[in-house]
C-alpha cells in the first residue's frame, strides 16, 4: 500500500510513515482511532496539514466504524430473535382455518419499496417536463473543506428525496458541477444511480447563465437586503449549495454581484422570532421544501415551518425553563452570572453602554 | 514509579504507548528531583532504539522523547528530535520552551537565542520554564549586580518587542531577581485615563509609529482590507475605483467618522435620535476645526433629510452600497489619508486586524488603533472618548520598566473586553537611584 500511495516519492513515504506511527501511538494510548484504515483514508490523511485536523478526522472515522459495528451487532441479535419467533408455529383451532397476517393470507396487495420509488421518480420526471425550474449552484466546492463538501452532498441527497415526494416538485437543475470533486463523489455514493440516463435530476457542468435567460434568474442569498415578499412562479430561483461552517464570507452575494443577478432573501425576521446568535443561513434541504410549500400555498407561516426549531427564540426559552425546573441550582448559577455581569459593569465600565440583558441571558456561552 | 520499573524489567518489548508513558513520567519526575543513573540510561537507550527501529518518529513519541532528553540535558539529541516533529506538525509551546530552557541551562546562549526566534516564528511565545532558565543563566554567568541588570534588560526588551503577555509566575521570577539586584519592583495598576503607574507615578509613554512602519501599513491596507481574496465579497470594482478617486481628491482628513457605528450607539432609537447623535459628534469636531470625512451606507440618505444635508455640508462624505461593507472603507480612508488622521468608531476592529494576517502588521495596526481611535458612547449623556494617551504595552522609561502580566484567576465573567490589556496587572520595575 505504501508504494501504491507514494509512487516512489521518498519525502512522501517518510511523511506517510510518520503518520502511520502517529496513528499507531494513538491506538496504543487508547485515543479513538479506527483499527482499519484503507488506501483512500490514508490519501486523505496525507492532505491534512495539522495534527488537530488529523485527529478529528480519525475520531470521525472511528465513530463511523463503531456505529457500523454496533449496527451489525444489533442486526445479528434481531435476526436470532426472529429465527426463534418463526419457529413457533401458529396453532390452528381447526385444521382448515385461514390465518390472516403477515406471511399468511391478507386482503391487501403488498406494495414494495421499488414500486414506491418508481412512483416518486415518475413524479419527479413529470416535474422535469412541466415543473418550475430551480437551480442549485454547486460552484462553491473550492470554498469548502472536505467535511463540508460531504455534508453538502448529504443535504443534496435530502433535497432530491424530499422534492420528489412533494405534491408539486421542482425541476431541479444542478449547475456548475465539478464532476470529479469530493461533492460529486459523495453524492454518487449516496445515490448510486445518479448518472443513469433516466434519473430524474439535471446535472450541468455549465453555468446557469448559459441555460436560463438572465432576467428570469433570482439568486437567494441571506446576505442581501431585499426581501422576497411573494413567490413568483415565473422566476427561476438559485440556491447556493454550500456549507459555510468555516468560511463565513458572503460568497453567494459576491457571486450574484459578479454575475449581475437580482438577489433576494427570505423574510425570516418578519415571520419568526430568532434566538440571539442563531445563524440565519439555512441548509439547502430546508430551502427547497420552504420554496415548494410556498409555491403551493403562498403562505409564509406554513412554508417557514421547515426552519429548524432550534434556531428560534421559543425553543431557547423553553430549554432555559426546563433547565431551571430540573435543577434548582442552575437557576442560582444563572442569576449569579447575571449579577456578576452587573457588578463588574458598575465597577469598571460604568460609562459603557449596557449590553442587552436578553442577549446575555440567552447567549450560548453564558448559560 | 515502581510500575515503570516493573515494566522495564519485564522481558517483553515495550510498546510505543508504554514507552511514551514512561518517558513523560521521567520528565515530570525530573522537575521535582533529579533522575537516577538507570533512568537516564533508559532515556538514552530508548532514543537509540526508537531511531534504529523507525528512522523517523511521530509527533507524540517525539514530543515525549524531547521532553525526556531535555530533562537529562541532552540538548543536541533534542534538537534532532525537534526537527522530526517539524516534519509532521508544529512543535508545541512546551516543546520549544523546554528546549530553550535546557539550552540556557547548558549555557548555550547562542543556540537558545536562535531557537527563541524560531519559536516566535512558529507563533509559540515562551513559557515560564524558558524565562526562568534564561534569568538563571545570566545570574550564573555574571557576578556583579550591574551586569546582571544589564542583561535582564534584554529579557524585558524581548517581552516588549514581541507584545507578549507574561504569566504571573514569570512576573514573580523577574520581580525577585530585580529586587535582589537592588531595584524596587512592585505590582501596580495603571490609571485608565492618563496611563499613570500607581506605584511610581510616572506615566506610560505613547510609542509613536515610525514612518516606515506606517508606510508598511499604508501599502497593504487597501489590498488586505477591501480586496481580500475576492473583490466582490465586500464591494464591487466600480465602487472601489470611485472610492479611490474620491480619497485622492479629498484627502487628507483630520478625522474619519464611521457614521453607522456612531449612529447605532443609540441602540433602539429612531432615525432622528441617531441623526442627532451624529450631528453632535460632527459639531464636536467642527468646533475643533477638524476636517472630517463621513463614511456610511447609501440607505442613510433616506434618513432625516435636513440633518443629512447639514452633516454633508460640514464634512466630506462617501456612501457605500447597502450590500457593501463600510468598515474596510473608513479604515482604508483613514490610513491612506496619512499618519495624523484619527478615526471615530467604537468597534474593536478585531476582524479587520485579523485579515492583515502578518504578525508585524497586526502589531502596527493595534498601536495605530490605540493612538487614533475615538469612541462614542451614550449612557445618560453622550461621551466622546479620546484615544489613549499612552501605549499599553511593555515599555522602558528613564527609570525602569513597566510590564503587563496575565492575572491568575481571570474568571470575571461579563468582563467587557475593550481591546486593552488589563489595567490592574502590571509590574513596575525601577532603580532606586534616579538616573
Amino acid at each position: 500500500m505504501i508504494n501504491d500511495l507514494c509512487k516512489g516519492d521518498a519525502d512522501l513515504e517518510k511523511r506517510l510513515k510518520i503518520l502511520m506511527l502517529e496513528v499507531e501511538v494513538m491506538r496504543q494510548d487508547g485515543r479513538p482511532a479506527p483499527s482499519i484504515l484503507r488506501k483512500h483514508h490514508w490519501e486523505h490523511i496525507l492532505t491534512l496539514a495539522s495534527r488537530n485536523q488529523r485527529s478529528s478526522y480519525l475520531v470521525y472515522l472511528w465513530k463511523t466504524q463503531m456505529a457500523k459495528e454496533n449496527e451489525k451487532a444489533k442486526k445479528e441479535a434481531r435476526r436470532k430473535e426472529m429465527a426463534l419467533k418463526s419457529e413457533q408455529v401458529v396453532e390452528k383451532e381447526f385444521p382448515d382455518d385461514l390465518i390472516y397476517g403477515i406471511q399468511h393470507q391478507t386482503l391487501f396487495l403488498r406494495i414494495r419499496d421499488q414500486s414506491i420509488n418508481q412512483f416518486d421518480n415518475y413524479r419527479a420526471l413529470q416535474a422535469m417536463m412541466w415543473g418550475q425550474p430551480i437551480v442549485i449552484d454547486c460552484s462553491y466546492e473550492q470554498n469548502m473543506v472536505w467535511r463540508e463538501a460531504v455534508n453538502a452532498a448529504k443535504q443534496m441527497t435530502f433535497v432530491f428525496g424530499e422534492n420528489r415526494i412533494h405534491k408539486e416538485p421542482f425541476n431541479i437543475h444542478m449547475c456548475n458541477v465539478d464532476l470529479e470533486g469530493h461533492f460529486m463523489k459523495q453524492l454518487r455514493k449516496n445515490i448510486p444511480s445518479l448518472e443513469e440516463p433516466w434519473f430524474p435530476l439535471n446535472i450541468h457542468t455549465k453555468s446557469y447563465l448559459d441555460i436560463f435567460p438572465k432576467q428570469k434568474l433570482v439568486y437567494l442569498t441571506p446576505h442581501c437586503r431585499e426581501e422576497l415578499t411573494t413567490f413568483d412562479h415565473d422566476t427561476i430561483y438559485i440556491i447556493g449549495c454550500m456549507v459555510d461552517k468555516i468560511n463565513t464570507e458572503p460568497l453567494s452575494l459576491a457571486r450574484a454581484k459578479r454575475d449581475g443577478l437580482k438577489m433576494a432573501k427570505l423574510p425570516l425576521d418578519r415571520y419568526m422570532e430568532w434566538a440571539p446568535g442563531a445563524n440565519k443561513s439555512l441548509n439547502i434541504n430546508h430551502m427547497v421544501p420552504i420554496l415548494s410549500d410556498l409555491k403551493v400555498s403562498g403562505d409564509w407561516d406554513h412554508a417557514l415551518r421547515h426552519v429548524p426549531r432550534r434556531k428560534l427564540m421559543e425553543t431557547k426559552i423553553m430549554a432555559m425553563q426546563k433547565k431551571i425546573r430540573s435543577n434548582p441550582l442552575a437557576k442560582e448559577e444563572i442569576f449569579k452570572n447575571f449579577n456578576m455581569i452587573k457588578d463588574n459593569r458598575i465597577q469598571s465600565f460604568r460609562k459603557k453602554r449596557v449590553k442587552s440583558k436578553q442577549s446575555l441571558l440567552y447567549d450560548d456561552d453564558s448559560i | 514509579m515502581s510500575y515503570s520499573d516493573y515494566l522495564k524489567s519485564s522481558t517483553t518489548v515495550l510498546s510505543l504507548g508504554v514507552t511514551n508513558g514512561i518517558l513523560s513520567l521521567y520528565y515530570q519526575k525530573a522537575k521535582v528531583n533529579p533522575l537516577i543513573e538507570s533512568e537516564k540510561e533508559f532515556i538514552l537507550r530508548t532514543y537509540e532504539d526508537l531511531y534504529d527501529k523507525y528512522k523517523v518518529l511521530d509527533y507524540s513519541t517525539a514530543d515525549s522523547l524531547l521532553h525526556a532528553l531535555c530533562a537529562i540535558g541532552e540538548w543536541k539529541k533534542a534538537l534532532k528530535v525537534l526537527d522530526d516533529i517539524k516534519m509532521s506538525s508544529t512543535p508545541s509551546h512546551s516543546a520549544y520552551s523546554t528546549l530553550i530552557g535546557t539550552l540556557f541551562k547548558c549555557n548555550k546562549e547562542k543556540e537558545a537565542m536562535n531557537f527563541i526566534q524560531r519559536s516566535l516564528a512558529d507563533l509559540r511565545p515562551l513559557q515560564h520554564y524558558a524565562y526562568k532558565q534564561w534569568i538563571e543563566y545570566y545570574e550564573r554567568k555574571y557576578k556583579t549586580k550591574g551586569t546582571i541588570l544589564k542583561h535582564l534588560d534584554k529579557i524585558c526588551l524581548h517581552i516588549s518587542a514581541n507584545f507578549t503577555l507574561i504569566t504571573k509566575e514569570t512576573a514573580d521570577e523577574i520581580r525577585n531577581k530585580y529586587v535582589s539586584s537592588g531595584w524596587k519592583a512592585d505590582y501596580t495598576k495603571i490609571t485608565q485615563d492618563s496611563g499613570q503607574c500607581v506605584s511610581c507615578n510616572s506615566s506610560l509613554d505613547c510609542l509613536k509609529i515610525s514612518n516606515e512602519e506606517f508606510k508598511l501599513l499604508q501599502n497593504d491596507i487597501k489590498n488586505k482590507l477591501i480586496v481580500g481574496s475576492d473583490l466582490f465579497l465586500k464591494t464591487s470594482p466600480k465602487e472601489l475605483s470611485a472610492f479611490i478617486k474620491f480619497v485622492d481628491a479629498t484627502a487628507p482628513y483630520d478625522v474619519v467618522l464611521d457614521a453607522l457605528n456612531i449612529a447605532y450607539a443609540v441602540r433602539n432609537g429612531s432615525h432622528i435620535q441617531k441623526m442627532a447623535l451624529l450631528r453632535k459628534v460632527v459639531d464636536y469636531f467642527d468646533r475643533k476645526n477638524k476636517k472630517m470625512l463621513l463614511l456610511g451606507r447609501k440607505h442613510m440618505l433616506k434618513w432625516h433629510r435636513k440633518t443629512m444635508e447639514y452633516l454633508m455640508g460640514k464634512t466630506s462624505s462617501f456612501f457605500t452600497e447597502d450590500i457593501s461593507q463600510d468598515d474596510p472603507f473608513f479604515l482604508t480612508a483613514a490610513i491612506l489619508s496619512g499618519p495624523n488622521t484619527d478615526i471615530v468608531s467604537k468597534d474593536l476592529l478585531r476582524g479587520h486586524r485579523f485579515v492583515l494576517k502578518d504578525e508585524k502588521l497586526k502589531q502596527i495596526f493595534q498601536k495605530w488603533q490605540w493612538q487614533h481611535q475615538w469612541k462614542v458612547f451614550t449612557a445618560r449623556n453622550t461621551i466622546i472618548k479620546p484615544p489613549l494617551q499612552f501605549t499599553p504595552c511593555a515599555q522602558k522609561n528613564d527609570n525602569g520598566w513597566h510590564l503587563p502580566y496575565e492575572k491568575i484567576n481571570n474568571d470575571e465573567k461579563g468582563f467587557l473586553h475593550d481591546g486593552i490589556p488589563d489595567y490592574d496587572s502590571w509590574l513596575c520595575l525601577r532603580s532606586k537611584v534616579a538616573r
